[in-house]
């Protein structure tokens, strides 16, 4: 073992981290050797300016400024989600107002526009229709025949039900982001 | 029954809990507390410069993560966590900008310098010394995370084990960043004074002295 060994083993035993088998070791090289006792005091002044209190430098009121600035950033991001909430509304309150503008007839183009999904939807509809029926014959005990007789829903009652819900979802929704905005 | 303590004898996770109450006394008092720890991994990580407004912007994230924080963690621990994350971006953007500062670590750190065994008042020379002043400059010349997890260890006191979250790094790596970055600092104590004698280039040869036991 050099003093270039046991320089390392004076810094492992400041950190808390050197074995206790080479503690010994090393306080018995202590005794004996002046160079690593200067050593061990050099590294103990390196260690006290490491942990020593320094002033931080930052401006006296920096608390106040910070606490300031993070509320007032909060407030503005209030502000600038509450008025988010109108977009929505805005956009619908557009949407029914270019409709009114260019005399839009929504009872012809709805059930166009809803045509393709209606055609989408059908097969898995059927599908469901289908396995819910089958599911009912067997619970009641009845022939497939006498329960897939009952009477069809009518196309209408169909999309009347569609354009209900197509045009309520959004009113609905347009209704929660108008209360959002209240509230805030 | 209502806790009519001040703030100022209020635990860390106390004041987390009314500042999610919006009490912005709670806030001020958190900022009062950390800034300065704050200041110091902030100045340390990135260097003096700026270093004022990363710590506002550190405390700025703080505020707006307050509701997000988990209840039994450590606020401490979080709370650098966010700075070294923050600090972490701004060496990267400096990096991109082709500043200095970088993350690149160094090599194995060696002894390269001793005490000269013959001078009779070595002891009190080093007594003498006052590192106060520069150790501030000589620790803006560690590598980065070596810089990082000394400071974390000595300014913060934070245990190797919350250094290791903190930084997202395993255990003995903190130990080692914070022994190697012991050492090197030493070595540039050294070489800022006239007190030791080169013993090994950085390739580990001996030139002189050649580090004999005793």
């Amino acid at each position: 073992m050099t003093c270039l060994d046991y320089t390392e083993w004076i810094a492992r035993m400041l950190e808390g981290s050197l074995p206790e088998r080479r503690m010994t070791e090393l306080e018995a090289h202590l005794s004996g050797c002046r160079r690593c006792r200067a050593e061990l005091l050099l590294q103990k002044k390196i260690h006290e300016a490491l942990v020593q209190e320094l002033p931080s430098g930052l401006s006296a009121d920096f608390a106040r400024r910070v606490t300031e600035k993070a509320i007032s950033d909060r407030a503005a991001e209030k502000r600038a989600q509450r008025w988010a909430n109108l977009v929505p509304v805005f956009a619908f309150a557009v949407g029914s107002a270019l409709l009114l503008v260019f005399r839009t007839d929504l009872a012809r183009i709805l059930p166009a526009l809803m045509e393709p999904v209606v055609q989408g939807l059908a097969a898995p509809v059927a599908w469901i229709g289908d396995a819910v029926m089958g599911f009912l014959a067997r619970a009641a005990d009845v022939p497939l025949e006498q329960v897939s007789a009952l009477e069809v829903l009518s196309r209408p009652l169909v999309m009347a039900v569609a354009a209900t819900l197509l045009a309520g979802i959004p009113t609905i929704w347009a209704f929660t982001r108008i209360f959002a905005f209240l509230r805030e | 029954m209502d806790d009519k303590r001040p703030v100022a004898e209020r635990t860390d996770e106390e004041l987390v809990e009314r500042c999610r109450e919006e009490d912005h006394e709670a806030f001020a008092e958190i900022v009062t507390r950390y800034q300065h720890r704050i200041h110091w991994l902030v100045r340390r990580m990135v260097g003096s410069l700026e270093g004022e407004d990363l710590t506002q912007e550190v405390f700025l994230r703080v505020y707006r993560a307050i509701p997000g924080f988990r209840s039994g963690s450590k606020f401490s621990t979080w709370i650098y966590k966010i700075a070294h994350n923050l600090c972490l971006s701004e060496l990267r953007k400096r990096g991109r900008r082709g500043e200095h500062l970088s993350l690149e670590e160094e090599g194995d750190e060696k002894v390269h310098r001793l005490l000269p065994p013959s001078r009779t008042d070595l002891e009190e020379e080093i007594e003498q010394l006052d590192l106060s002043e520069n150790i501030q400059a000589l620790v803006e010349q560690l590598p980065a995370r070596q810089r990082t997890a000394l400071t974390l260890f000595y300014v913060n006191q934070a245990r190797y084990e919350e250094i290791a979250e903190i930084m997202g790094i395993p255990l003995g790596t903190v130990k080692t960043y914070i022994h190697r970055a012991k050492l090197r600092l030493r070595e540039l104590v050294l070489a800022s004074t006239d007190l030791a004698d080169l013993v090994a280039g950085p390739s580990g040869d001996a030139v002189s002295n050649g580090g004999q036991t005793g």
